[in-house]
């Protein structure tokens, strides 16, 4: 008797945990989302284009950190800025741009400016990317990087459509999207990311976001252009120039934040709605009387 | 970028799922409306329907750059209901594939109407939100401002309901010929020309009135919406644009207004011959509006 209810608690234990164990291994990778270690305040880092020297530096450091093989480079054209585009093995690529200014009132440089800018996923603080992907794969730490699951992308290709700067995309050998991860483990670690600490000018700086953050404003307080204060509602890489940002190819985006930016476009495919939806009854209604007065007309006619 | 993501299956795919969202609303709509005068049209919508979402979706998973090497991946695609716009799709057309496949068995098992109408209710909001979503899914891309627009969803729906009207219409011969067998029905209504005409005349008085508010919706896209002249300008997607143009509204209209004088001409066969080709043409032009949005906005940005 004893026995027959040793096994048959031990089946209801085994169901039982049957049950339990996809609960237990969201819960898991849950656990892993929010490691047990305090993550602490916001990070972020400050890119300033002013002290930019060029030197690549911050490049090849995020290729070595990350174990990223080189790119099969080509001539860019009319521009040293090389690789010009990110890929799944290119996180960081550096902007080299001639700005003209001709009229020689500014620089005093013959009539050109030199400007560098290193760019890179700005771990955006409401990411589109995030946002659109399915899967759950991507997802924002709550102390700034935005990071990914190798294990639960699908390949759909929506988070690459999302990002304004075709940061992520897909890796064709590991199968998955791949991106600057802001270099979490070392942030984890006490560490700045890979690119910051090679930088040799201090053009790039990692602080805390509040600190950035008012660095940016201060900086626009002094006539210098910033990107990533309000773009998009806000990044936690923000960058500093005193040329515009479209001269590095960034657009100017909406301020509004993608939770925002979602609202209004489904507000306003609503709102058509209404309008496309009476239009095309009315018109139906409409062209089916006309066609019966017709019809009777020519019947009537007819007759 | 440096290549296209979503490429010319994706749009594909997009052509599928509005068309089978409008196919079933036509059909359905019809058998609800119309209290069966035109039932063989409902049941070649709601067939035409279930057989293109079904393949829309083959084309879809097959597009999944993962589904190759981890075929269950795709059951990641339900997880973040409703977070995200992706995530809600997935579940709206799973839920309009079942329906459409209940609403296709219902119509098979006859005398069941207050059951199949309930059914198609719910099929047609779900129709609808397919339609829509093909649209939407593109409209919610930040990257791509050339999407981001209310209109784009709404071109699409009535693109859907325009192609599925024409699959409808087209579905009753391509069945009657190759399958008398199984569609007895359709073999009678094909048979007896003034029934088929009679179709083609209720599908003209909804697919004209469909032509003009796309055309209208088209523009209004075109003039809201930022970069939309490359479609225009001469770049190499022009072509295909001008062929939309063409296809799927000017050749349609100019086909049905001579159908129509041909008609009180009393020459029927050269009008069925005409509503065919336009049919063709009318999915050839909705497959081309998928396929310049999609490639269109990724070719600027």
């Amino acid at each position: 008797m004893t026995e027959k209810m040793s096994r048959k608690d031990f089946l209801k234990a085994a169901s039982a945990s049957l049950l339990v164990a996809p609960l237990a291994m969201e819960g898991l990778t849950k656990g892993q989302r929010s490691p047990v270690q305090q993550l602490g305040k916001q990070k972020a880092v400050i890119v300033d284009s002013r002290r930019c020297i060029g030197c690549k530096g911050c490049q090849v450091a995020c290729k070595a950190w990350n174990k990223l093989p080189a790119e099969q480079t080509k001539v860019s054209g009319g521009e040293y800025t090389n690789p010009t585009y990110f890929s799944p093995i290119t996180w960081k690529i550096v902007h080299f741009k001639e700005i003209g200014d001709y009229d020689n009132t500014q620089s005093g440089t013959g009539g050109l400016k030199w400007r560098m800018l290193a760019d890179n996923c700005k771990h955006c603080l409401e990411p589109g990317c995030v946002s659109v992907c399915p899967s759950g794969s991507l997802w924002k730490r709550s102390d700034g990087p935005v990071l990914y699951d190798l294990d639960r992308c699908i390949g759909c290709g929506y988070c690459e459509m999302a990002c304004p700067w075709g940061i992520p995309n897909f890796d064709e050998e590991i199968h998955s999207i791949r991106k600057c991860t802001m270099c979490f483990d070392r942030i984890d670690q006490g560490l700045e990311p890979a690119c910051v600490a090679t930088c040799p000018t201090d053009a790039l700086q990692f602080m805390t976001l509040e600190e950035a953050q008012k660095v940016a404003r201060e900086a626009e307080t002094e006539g210098l252009h910033t990107y990533g204060l309000s773009e998009v509602g806000g990044t936690s890489w923000i960058y500093i120039s005193d040329v515009p940002f479209s001269e590095f190819g960034l657009e100017d985006y909406e301020a509004t934040t993608q939770k925002g930016f979602e609202t209004g476009m489904l507000t306003r495919f609503a709102g058509i709605g209404l309008f496309v939806g009476g239009a095309l009854i009315a018109a139906v209604k409409l062209y089916a009387e006309r066609r019966e007065t017709l019809a009777k007309e020519d019947a009537e006619g007819g007759s | 970028m440096s290549e296209l993501t979503w490429g010319p299956i994706l749009a594909g795919y997009l052509f599928l799922g509005g068309l089978a969202g409008g196919a079933y609303m036509v059909g359905a709509l019809t058998d609800l409306f119309k209290k069966e005068k035109y039932a063989v049209l409902s049941k070649s919508g709601i067939l035409a329907s279930f057989v293109s979402i079904v393949l829309g979706l083959v084309l879809l998973v097959f597009d999944l750059k993962r589904f190759k090497e981890v075929p269950l991946v795709i059951l990641n695609a339900y997880r973040r209901f409703p977070g995200s716009i992706m995530t809600v799709g997935t579940w709206i057309i799973t839920g309009f594939t079942l329906v459409s496949l209940v609403t296709v068995v219902l119509w098979y098992l006859d005398g069941h109407g207050l059951v199949r109408k309930i059914v198609e209710v719910i099929g047609v909001i779900l129709g609808l939100a397919t339609a829509a979503y093909t649209g939407i899914l593109l409209s919610f891309a930040r990257g791509v401002p050339f999407w981001n627009s209310g209109f784009l969803p709404w071109l699409f729906v009535l693109s859907g309901l325009l192609t599925g009207l024409a699959i409808s219409v087209l579905l009753i011969p391509i069945a009657a010929v190759f399958m008398p067998k199984a569609f007895g029905d359709f073999k009678s209504t094909w048979n007896a020309t003034s029934e088929y005409l009679e179709l083609v005349g209720y599908s003209d008085d909804l697919g004209i009135p469909m032509i003009f508010i796309e055309t209208a919706v088209m523009l209004l896209y075109l003039v809201t919406t930022p970069s939309t002249g490359i479609l225009w300008s001469g770049s190499g997607i022009s072509l295909y644009f001008y062929a939309y143009l063409l296809l799927a509204l000017l050749m349609p209209l100019a086909l049905t207004y001579y159908n129509q004088k041909l008609t009180t001409a009393g020459r029927h066969k050269m009008v069925i011959y005409l509503t065919l080709l336009t049919t063709v043409l009318v999915l050839v032009g909705g497959f081309l509006l998928r396929y310049v949005v999609l490639i269109g906005g990724q070719l600027i940005y």
